[in-house]
């Protein structure tokens, strides 16, 4: 374990140089991503004040709702950049190279491909919304509400990790997997914006027990906001977020473990 | 005696137990094929029953003419494609084993391929990560390889010194061009010193000084014997200065498995002696030459040294005519290949 923590450390240093090199351009990425991932926000923020809120939840609610988003995406690109992007990995021929390694194939992915400048730009505005937010929305902060909220966002990430980790896992069969993202990640990421209860049978299904983004933000949130919309839903969803991450991690990746015998180099 | 007892403990369990042969292998040979065949989906045959050891600590040339399966014979060894039948164990263990205890990972161990070829189609199998400065990725792979930090150091300085790089450590690998990237590379791969290094057309794209440097580090590496290559390359010089052993592969054939100095002695291998005069040149008559055509001024022999010293030769020109300048070439090694090469296909268009 210390001897991984020591392996992390050196690659983020050596990546965060390697990015500080062109100083400018690093801080500008920062800033842009920051402001793309804002800009959209406040887009959605004037769009609301003429409704005021959305199924009962107040733009304050809404706003700690995202935060939980951009803060688990924040901490999910550190860690899982490489099976976000895993396809290229395999074209490029630089799979090969960590499978020739004397390291774990998933603890090199796992450390080596943090993208930490879009990680600070992620993180930063997850932070600033849940600081907005959480005194507007009066969430009550003890030592079991802050140990529980950052267990979810462990959770979060695990569960946005697992779905990644699939989607790497089929790149073995398939070689392509941009567009099962586009629809399984990227369009579900879009939905779980809202509050679950807005959407129909089939959506809010796919959006629990398929890709379950609905325990990286919105069981999680109604822990804190307790809204009168949870009652839809069992009562103990609120507190599985850390369970669900765990176990659908593990899933993935023994799934991850029996395809990576399915794997042939490219090229040539 | 303890070592005795524990050896003769094995034998009954060799006998019955092919795995444990199998192990027992791993402390002879680095490499073993037996009857390895690989076809790709769309029917090309790349590898077709190639048979044959590399021992731990061999330095052997894998030559070929283009499409000759080199490439596919290396990533097979390297466990990145799945050979169609046959049977390959590197270090003793199925190269497609996959993980962290896998042979070609484990801490003894460590392969590399390095293709400059394909760097163009964008696909490499190198060693040094292309969004990372040169120097970051050495000290990273001093922290991959769990090499002490003193010993990374140490190391860099030598081969930047040797190899030229001093200048080129703050570059990203991507800002590299195509020599430098492959100095680069070796320099990486010389840091951890694996035990199995595949070197996949090493000298291409490098100037004249370079290759003299890479080709004096693989040497040195190659003397110590605790590293096996396999050198695939176009460049007969090179793999003469560094291999003893060369295999051929012809449409994915074994053509020739054995030493250099073999295929020089056994094939065509005979010298050539030109020579000029002032008049007509000397009849060579009862000499035992393998052929010899004489012109006006000019007189040019083929012979077997074994059968006349290239001495004997040139001391009777000299003796019996007025020879104005004498030049013996040796038989050269591309020379064979390529009439090996056209050997085969021949024989392949008997077959058709």
């Amino acid at each position: 374990m210390k001897d991984i923590l020591s392996l992390f450390f050196a690659y983020a240093r050596s990546g965060l140089k390697s990015r500080f090199q062109y100083k400018v351009d690093a801080v500008v990425v920062i800033f842009a991503v920051f402001f793309r991932e804002a800009g959209g926000i406040i887009a959605m923020y004037l769009a609301l004040q003429k409704f005021g809120s959305i199924n009962g939840w107040s733009i304050d609610e809404l706003l700690f709702l995202f935060s939980l988003i951009f803060i688990t995406y924040g901490i999910f690109i550190v860690f899982f950049m490489a099976l976000r992007d895993f396809s290229d990995w395999i074209k490029h021929g630089d799979f090969d190279r960590v499978l020739l390694r004397p390291r774990g194939v998933l603890t090199q992915l796992v450390l080596c491909g943090a993208d930490w400048l879009a990680a600070f730009g992620h993180g930063t505005l997850g932070l600033v919304l849940l600081i907005i937010s959480a005194n507007r929305v009066g969430v009550e902060w003890n030592v079991q509400t802050v140990l529980y909220y950052l267990m979810c966002v462990i959770g979060g990430v695990l569960i946005q990790g697992a779905v990644f980790l699939t989607f790497s896992s089929i790149t073995f069969y398939v070689l392509e997997t941009n567009s099962l993202k586009e629809i399984f990640y990227w369009n579900m990421r879009k939905f779980a914006i809202y509050p679950l209860s807005i959407y129909n049978k089939f959506i809010q299904a796919i959006l629990i027990f398929v890709v379950p983004f609905a325990f990286v933000n919105y069981f999680p949130a109604q822990f804190f906001l307790q809204k009168p919309d949870m009652a839809a839903y069992p009562a103990w969803f609120m507190f599985i977020t850390p369970i669900v991450g765990i176990v659908l991690y593990l899933a993935a990746y023994a799934f991850w473990r029996f395809s990576l015998r399915f794997y042939k180099s490219t090229g040539n | 005696m303890l070592f005795v007892t524990c050896f003769l403990s094995f034998i009954p369990h060799v006998l019955y137990y092919p795995e444990i042969a199998d192990r027992m292998n791993v402390v002879i040979e680095m490499i073993v094929m037996k009857e390895l065949n690989k076809t790709f989906p769309d029917n090309v045959t790349a590898v077709n029953n190639v048979s044959l050891h590399i021992a731990p600590g061999e330095a052997v040339a894998l030559i070929g003419a283009n499409g000759a399966g080199k490439t596919t014979l290396i990533k097979l060894i390297c466990g990145m494609c799945k050979p169609t039948s046959g049977y390959l164990r590197v270090f003793g263990e199925d190269p497609m084993k996959r993980g962290k205890n896998t042979p070609l990972t484990g801490l003894v161990s460590g392969a590399v391929i390095t293709d400059s070829y394909s760097f163009h189609y964008g696909h490499s199998s190198s060693v040094l990560q292309d969004d990372m400065m040169l120097g970051l990725n050495l000290e990273m792979i001093g922290n991959i390889y769990r090499i002490p930090k003193k010993l990374v150091k140490q190391r860099t300085a030598e081969f930047a010194e040797a190899f030229g790089l001093k200048e080129l450590m703050h570059y990203r690998i991507a800002q590299l061009s195509l020599g430098q990237r492959m100095k680069a590379e070796l320099a990486a791969v010389l840091l951890f010193s694996p035990k199995l290094l595949m070197l996949d057309e090493p000298f291409v794209g490098v100037d004249a000084t370079s290759r003299l440097a890479i080709g004096r580090a693989l040497n040195d590496l190659v003397s110590k014997g605790d590293t096996t290559l396999i050198l695939t390359t176009h460049s007969m010089i090179e793999a003469e200065q560094i291999c003893k052993r060369i295999i051929l592969l012809d449409g994915g054939k074994l053509a020739y498995n054995g030493s250099i100095d073999r295929l020089k002695r056994s094939r065509i291998g005979l010298n050539r002696l030109d020579a000029s005069f002032e008049d007509t040149p000397p009849d060579l008559g009862d000499l035992p030459v393998t052929r010899y055509t004489a012109e006006n001024y000019a007189l040019s022999v083929e012979y077997d040294v074994s059968d006349i010293p290239s001495s004997d030769i040139a001391g009777y020109i000299i003796k019996n005519s007025k020879a104005k300048d004498i030049m013996i070439e040796k038989p050269a090694v591309e020379k064979i290949i390529r009439e090996l090469y056209k050997e085969g296909q021949n024989g392949n268009d008997d077959k058709c």
